[in-house]
């Protein structure tokens, strides 16, 4: 507010804010290739994004529950999307345009960040578009989880309320936007491919933010969460995976 | 004094309130759209824990020595790297009773562990189970260096 | 009176020496000594430390570097190297266990000291021996070790075998035979053989089409026959004998393949599979049924329990070593047990995985019967997966108490189901592979 004029700091921040912020098509023009199989994973590109989302086909949720059990996913995700210990992730109640954009990482090569993520390749094989389309449409339509067993992560009362202003203004000053922003008001996801998070396993939240700050995993197309997370704490995160994991199943969560 | 011309400090960060507001309220909008009746979330169901058969021709083992023969594939005393199989080591052990539960009636799929289940009774699976409880997991192997 | 306290010091001192060995060998804790540096004696000495880090543990083992048994198929087709078998015994000794690399050569079981052939006279309170197997090539007439590492390997104990049976299928001529004896029963691995066969038609389809694998065997089955069959019959067009192939069919659907089409054919004891000579400079093998011209011979003898346990007399008439089962605790020299291949476990076979978990419970019963506790009740298990293929997997697991005074299995079913779905088939592969280090890093790290 004492600035007189503009330094070149102040530039390159708000350029950076700009482009993090709202405008996701000037971001990664280049698109960046397959990965091959070996050697650090890399995204779909925008365009190839954009593509996948338009071309996934209406599912048929009870040829997904079908698909669940013939391949495998229920002996990880659970028999109704509910993973049974803390190794996985829930699926039930996520969204479609994520659960299928996942199984499409996993079967290109672009999520591969340690053994257990390696498993999905195997999980995969085979699949076609139809096939992810209506498994992802039976676990949209799972009732979302409520999660009481998995221990949370120690979180001091301080960063609760820390969480609580990460999830609905975000942090300016680190250019890290408002989870709700992409997550929705109530973790229930929202924008493009992104995630609801309501419910969600604690430890597989962290594990998944520290996997985004290591760039193990790689496969978030704008870097978005790749970037939010380098500059997100420990104890951030921490009291970010108990919000979520808390928060309790919102009306949103069966739509597509 | 002139004022600034180009952004400076104070217009960022309403650039970016001004994006987060928009999304965020299309993010409301979509919540607020009529859904579906929903069923209630499934509750964590409760353990149920079944007295051995009175067949049962052998004494029982500890819930240590059980586990140990887990550790092949699950990691010495169930603490597990970067591999494909499940650390054990600090999993709740309603966690890993409801598991190996599932795992022995069949109603979770599995390769092996289905095999493996039916070795085991309700009370050897409890006390194995306390046994990986107690054990502090390793570090995941996502974790920054 | 110097002299006297002299002369009194030297008697008592000569009195006292085996008293002073026993005090020597009775730490706060104990000391125990292992004997082969495989799967069961170096599972042995890690969990005795893990148990009680105050032990003094020391492994005797005359080679340097373990080269691992299982898995060991997979340098034959290309899928892993040799050197990928090696593993050291670091991880060993970062837990505390004296390492020595030496020959044990004679046991003097009342004065409980173990000699070996660089000269180490080591005391204990507890000797276990985990001497694996000793291969009877002189049972096959016409084989020897010479032969062995020449010309027609073995290759069951890896190493120099190992790879010349690898560079021998790869210069095979188009169209060639290879022939793979199974040993009868008891053996080390009842599904190896059988693994590798498969493996190798695996191979031949993609790289010698025409090539073929006879399988010629004593025996009318073997563990995980019918899940493995059904494999064979989906991958390589092998059609299995008609009293299989109704077993089969109750469960899974199989293909009706040509004649003389398969990659594998199996030469079973009933039609005269048994191996009667052979001769190695004509690459014949004479069977019962018929003498075979090959291209490529993997002889698998028949075996018995490592030489060490017939030098320190371990061994009874059958090659093997009688054991208490609670404990393996040897019936013939006291304060001595013995694990792994070379032990008679009643339904445990013979398998990396048996040994692994023998080992747990003898360490177990070492630490409490030092301690001055009573025996803990014992568990095994053997679970391993086993390959028909790269991508198909399928399994043997057993659960295994002690009941009326036998080793005897708790569960019902042991393979893969018949009616088994691709993907589970799929991931079964996949886990092999992770088994491997998993089993590894539990073992020796």
């Amino acid at each position: 507010m004492k600035r007189i004029a503009p330094t070149l700091r102040d530039l390159a921040l708000a350029t950076a804010a700009v482009l993090l912020a709202a405008l996701p098509p000037l971001l990664n023009a280049a698109p960046e290739t397959h990965a091959s199989g070996a050697g650090r994973p890399t995204a779909m590109s925008p365009p190839e994004l954009r593509q996948l989302l338009a071309s996934i086909p209406a599912g048929n949720p009870v040829r997904g529950q079908q698909l669940h059990t013939q391949q495998f996913c229920a002996a990880c995700h659970g028999t109704a999307g509910v993973a049974p210990t803390p190794n996985w992730p829930h699926l039930a109640g996520q969204r479609v345009a994520y659960t299928v954009k996942m199984l499409v990482d996993y079967q290109r090569g672009h999520r591969a960040e340690h053994e257990r993520a390696r498993l999905m390749a195997n999980a995969v094989h085979g699949l076609t578009l139809q096939d992810m389309a209506d498994l992802a449409a039976w676990y949209a339509r799972l009732p979302a989880p409520v999660e009481r067993e998995t221990p949370r992560p120690a979180v001091p009362p301080a960063a609760q309320a820390e969480a609580l202003r990460l999830v609905r203004h975000g942090d300016a000053a680190r250019l890290i936007t408002p989870c709700a922003s992409c997550h929705g008001a109530r973790g229930q996801g929202g924008v493009n491919e992104t995630p609801a998070l309501a419910g969600q396993n604690p430890q597989y939240f962290v594990r998944t933010m520290q996997l985004y700050h290591g760039q193990q995993r790689a496969n978030d197309t704008r870097r978005g969460m790749r970037s939010f997370a380098a500059r997100l704490s420990a104890a951030e995160v921490a009291a970010l995976a108990t919000y979520y994991a808390d928060l309790p199943a919102s009306p949103g969560t069966h739509r597509r | 004094m002139n004022p600034p011309q180009t952004p400076s400090r104070r217009p960022r960060p309403i650039w970016v309130l001004a994006a987060a507001s928009v999304l965020l309220a299309a993010g409301s909008w979509l919540g607020l759209a009529p859904s579906q009746a929903e069923a209630p979330s499934p509750a964590t169901p409760p353990l149920v824990l079944v007295p051995a058969a009175a067949a049962a021709s052998h004494a029982a083992a500890s819930g240590e020595a059980m586990a140990h023969t887990c550790a092949a594939c699950h990691g010495t005393n169930g603490q597990l790297g970067d591999e494909a199989f499940v650390p054990l080591a600090g999993l709740p052990h309603t966690q890993f009773v409801r598991t190996m539960q599932q795992f022995r009636s069949g109603e979770r799929p599995s390769t092996l562990m289905g095999h493996v289940a039916q070795g085991f009774s309700d009370a050897d699976l409890l006390a194995m189970g306390r046994f990986f409880e107690a054990i502090p997991p390793l570090p995941p192997p996502e974790t920054p260096r | 009176m110097k002299r006297r306290h002299l002369l009194h010091a030297l008697a008592a001192g000569a009195l006292a020496t085996p008293a002073l060995l026993r005090a020597q060998t009775s730490t706060a804790a104990g000391r125990v000594v292992v004997v082969g540096g495989g799967v069961g004696g170096a599972t042995t000495a890690k969990y005795l430390k893990l148990f009680n880090p105050a032990l003094q543990v020391t492994l005797v083992e005359r080679s340097p570097v373990y080269i691992r048994p299982y898995g060991s198929s997979e340098v034959l087709n290309g899928h892993t190297t040799m050197q990928a078998l090696e593993v050291g015994y670091d991880g060993l000794r970062r837990r505390g266990v004296q390492v020595l690399i030496d020959t044990a050569t004679g046991v003097d079981a009342t004065q409980r000291v173990l000699r070996t052939a660089g000269g180490q006279r080591l005391p204990y309170d507890r000797l276990v021996v985990s001497p694996g197997i000793e291969l009877m090539y002189d049972a096959i007439p016409g084989y020897s070790a010479a032969v062995a590492e020449s010309r027609v390997p073995s290759g069951w104990i890896p190493g120099a075998q190992t790879a010349l049976l690898a560079q021998q299928l790869r210069a095979m001529r188009p169209g060639g035979t290879f022939v793979i004896a199974a040993p009868p029963n008891p053996y080390r691995c009842p599904p190896g053989p059988y693994e590798r066969a498969a493996l190798m038609a695996e191979w031949f389809a993609r790289h010698n089409p025409r090539a073929k694998v006879l399988i010629a065997d004593p025996k009318g089955g073997f563990v995980t026959d019918e899940t493995m069959m059904l494999g064979w019959n989906r991958l390589y067009g092998f059609n299995p004998p008609e009293d299989y192939a109704k077993k089969i069919a109750t469960k899974a659907e199989l293909k009706r393949h040509a004649d003389g089409t398969s990659g594998i054919a199996w030469l079973r004891g009933s039609q005269g599979g048994r191996v009667l000579k052979l001769d190695a400079k004509a690459m014949r093998i004479e069977t019962e049924a018929e003498t075979i011209q090959a291209d490529v011979i993997n002889l698998i003898p028949p075996m018995k329990a490592g030489r060490l346990a017939a030098t320190l007399g371990l061994a009874d008439s059958t090659g093997w070593c009688p054991v208490e089962r609670r404990d393996f605790a040897s019936t013939r020299l006291p304060h001595v047990h013995v694990i792994g291949d070379a032990s008679i476990a009643d339904a445990m076979p013979k398998s990396g995985f048996s040994a692994n978990t023998q080992a747990k419970v003898v360490a177990r019963a070492i630490v409490e019967a030092l301690a001055g506790r009573p025996l803990p009740e014992p568990v095994w298990e053997n679970t391993c997966y086993a390959l028909a293929g790269s991508g198909y997997g399928l399994f043997v697991a057993d659960v295994f108490r002690l009941q009326d005074g036998k080793i005897t299995r708790t569960n019902q079913a042991r393979f893969l189901p018949l009616d088994a779905s691709p993907q589970q088939i799929r991931l079964g592969a996949r886990y092999q592979q992770a088994w491997l280090r998993s089993f590894t890093e539990d073992v020796f790290a």
